[in-house]
């Protein structure tokens, strides 16, 4: 696995205080929650339902920040943004894959954790 | 202040009320509850968390629409808002209409979390330290709800009590052991006008003998050796609150001598000191012993006891106030159950009746015993009569606060036993491993 570390459990490693199980349990929130999520931004991306994809991608951003996925802090916000103001819609689908590219990377590094 | 902080989480980002969670349940004495909605949440606000975490984009309900309603239900719960994004005019608006923080979702947040927790906890605990502090003083010596009593007996003492919080004039309080003496002295002291000033209690039996003149004056530096520095004794503490004497008969006579001084000057000199210093505590005295007998026997100064009997509140034995020792029984039951979350306790009838038929020797101090000791004993919420258990031993250091001598001791212990084996010499005789002759001289001599 020479491909570089998208994620960074340091901030999650800090609130466990040495507590692996809770690091584990979280991962594996994160993994069981986010499809879902992102699954929810596709269908508002169909049926151009911006306050589904906005209100989606806000709950994304917790769970990102503390999984250290800094490669998606600014896409994510970037949807969140662009949904809610309805403004440069057409740069979302862009964002949208770089999330979900990044996010197949992220999961498959987290499960050979 | 290790009592439990309840924390309840409103937070719909499961991901993030778990972290939460974990991170404010790291402090021991913290509790979380977590709700994910606000409709969930709203129903359990009468639970009293003692602080809330709210997330200001909840599904079903908008963020100041919860915040209004938290507020309106107790505006004394803090509540800390957690938003998704920065928004200052929200955040105004926020801290206008009561919230104790805004903060923002972020890298730091859980600290800053974490610290707001700490500051409200801190916070609180010593507002309700203070309140509650300022209650238990006023509950505990508002003498109607401490002093419980109904008895014929104790209505007289009611009445006394009553005039001695109106008026300045010195009280002496006599009874039993454990008969409400020292609680009688606060009431009195914390119901009158000096109430909010000082209550000094000396009890002279505690004292050395040698010391106790020190203790009550004061004394100079280098007045005796181990006076190092300087000392105010308790009449002066007292200030002009209320110092009492507790166990007055029990002061020797020599220090009688100096305290009646004082108490005609209403002046006191400190033990190596010249200077005179005014008294103006009120002096309320205790004893368990006839001090009018005492007196008699030339053990305790007649002028002394004049100065001090002012306005004689005598405290009856438990065993003579009728109906009370179910009265206080049933108080005192409620009391354990109340302080320690047990639901209702009853007393069958049975055991009823062996509480009233028992004596008492330690009076109310040891009824307070028994009783907890059968809520405690008990597995269900019947108190019955097997739970019961008088102790004896506590009898017996009762019996010897008496004080008789040890002729007077012998003759209350052979004439317990008579009673008990209904007068027959013999099996007494045997019992205490005594002669039945030594039975037969003192029944002649009718000490027994
Ligand atoms: N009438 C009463 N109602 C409720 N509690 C009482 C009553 N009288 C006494 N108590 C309780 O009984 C206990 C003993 O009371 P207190 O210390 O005042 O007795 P005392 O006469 O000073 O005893 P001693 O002579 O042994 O010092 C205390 O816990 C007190 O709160
Ligand atoms: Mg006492």
């Amino acid at each position: 696995m020479s491909e570089e570390k998208l994620y960074d459990l340091e901030q999650l490693n800090a609130i466990a205080a040495g507590n692996d199980d809770f690091v584990t349990k979280m991962v594996n929130m994160f993994l069981e929650m986010t499809p879902a999520l992102v699954d929810r931004i596709e269908a508002g991306l169909q049926t151009q339902d911006w306050a589904e994809v906005r209100s989606a991608a806000h709950k994304m951003k917790p769970s990102v920040d503390m999984m250290g996925i800094k490669s998606l802090h600014d896409v994510v916000r970037g949807i969140e943004g662009n949904a809610k103001t309805e403004s440069n819609l057409e740069q979302i689908p862009d964002l949208y894959f770089k999330l979900t590219d990044t996010l197949e990377k992220v999961y498959e590094q987290l499960r050979s954790r | 202040m290790a009592d439990n902080f309840s924390v309840f989480v409103v937070e719909d980002d499961e991901f993030y009320s778990e972290v939460l969670e974990y991170h404010l349940s790291m402090n021991p004495d913290v509790t979380v509850t977590k709700f994910n909605n606000a409709k969930d949440f709203l129903k359990n606000l009468d639970k009293n968390p003692g602080a809330i975490t709210l997330d200001y984009s909840l599904p079903d309900m908008a963020g100041e629409e919860v915040l209004r309603k938290i507020k309106e239900y107790n505006s004394d719960i803090p509540v800390v808002m957690i938003s998704g994004q920065e928004d200052i005019k929200t955040a105004i608006t926020l801290l206008k209409d009561g919230a104790y923080d805004y903060i923002v979702k972020d890298e730091d947040t859980k600290d800053r979390i974490w610290n707001a927790i700490k500051n409200i906890r801190e916070n609180q605990g010593l507002k309700k330290e203070i309140s509650e502090l300022k209650q238990q003083v006023k509950k505990k010596y508002d003498f109607t709800t401490s002093i419980i009593g109904n008895s014929p007996s104790m209505k007289k003492v009611f009445a006394m009590i009553e005039k001695a919080v109106k008026s300045n004039i010195t009280v002496s309080i006599t009874g039993e052991t454990g008969t409400g003496k020292e609680v009688v002295a606060k009431s009195i002291h914390y119901n009158s006008p000096r109430g909010k000033k000082p209550f000094l209690a000396v009890n002279i039996t505690a004292i050395p003998s040698e010391l106790i003149e020190s203790e009550l004056f004061g004394h100079e530096k280098g007045s005796f050796t181990g006076a190092n520095a300087r000392r105010i004794g308790k009449f002066e503490e007292a200030g002009e609150g209320t110092i009492f004497l507790d166990e007055i008969g029990e002061m020797d006579i020599n220090m009688q001598s100096k305290l009646l001084r004082v108490l005609q000057e209403r002046e006191l000199t400190r033990v190596g000191g010249s200077g005179l210093v005014k008294v103006k505590c009120r002096i309320i005295s205790a004893t368990h012993k006839d001090l009018a007998e005492e007196v008699r026997k030339g053990n305790f100064r007649e002028d002394l006891y004049y100065r001090l009997l002012g306005l004689p509140v005598t405290l009856p034995p438990l065993r003579e106030r009728a109906n009370d020792t179910l009265v206080l029984a049933k108080h005192f039951i409620d009391e354990y159950a109340d302080e320690n979350d047990l639901g209702k306790l009853k007393l069958t009838s049975k055991a009823q009746n062996k509480l009233f038929k028992y004596p008492w020797p330690g009076n109310i101090r040891e009824l307070k015993a028994v009783v907890e000791l059968c809520c405690v004993m008990t597995d269900s919420d019947l108190i019955e009569e097997d739970h019961i258990t008088f102790n004896s031993t506590g009898s017996i250091d009762t019996l010897l606060q008496n004080e008789m001598s040890l002729e007077e001791y012998k003759n209350r212990i052979v004439k317990h036993y008579l009673d008990k084996y209904n007068n027959d010499v013999v099996n007494v005789a045997k019992r205490l491993d005594i002669g039945k002759s030594t039975i037969y001289r003192m029944l002649q001599e009718r000490a027994v």
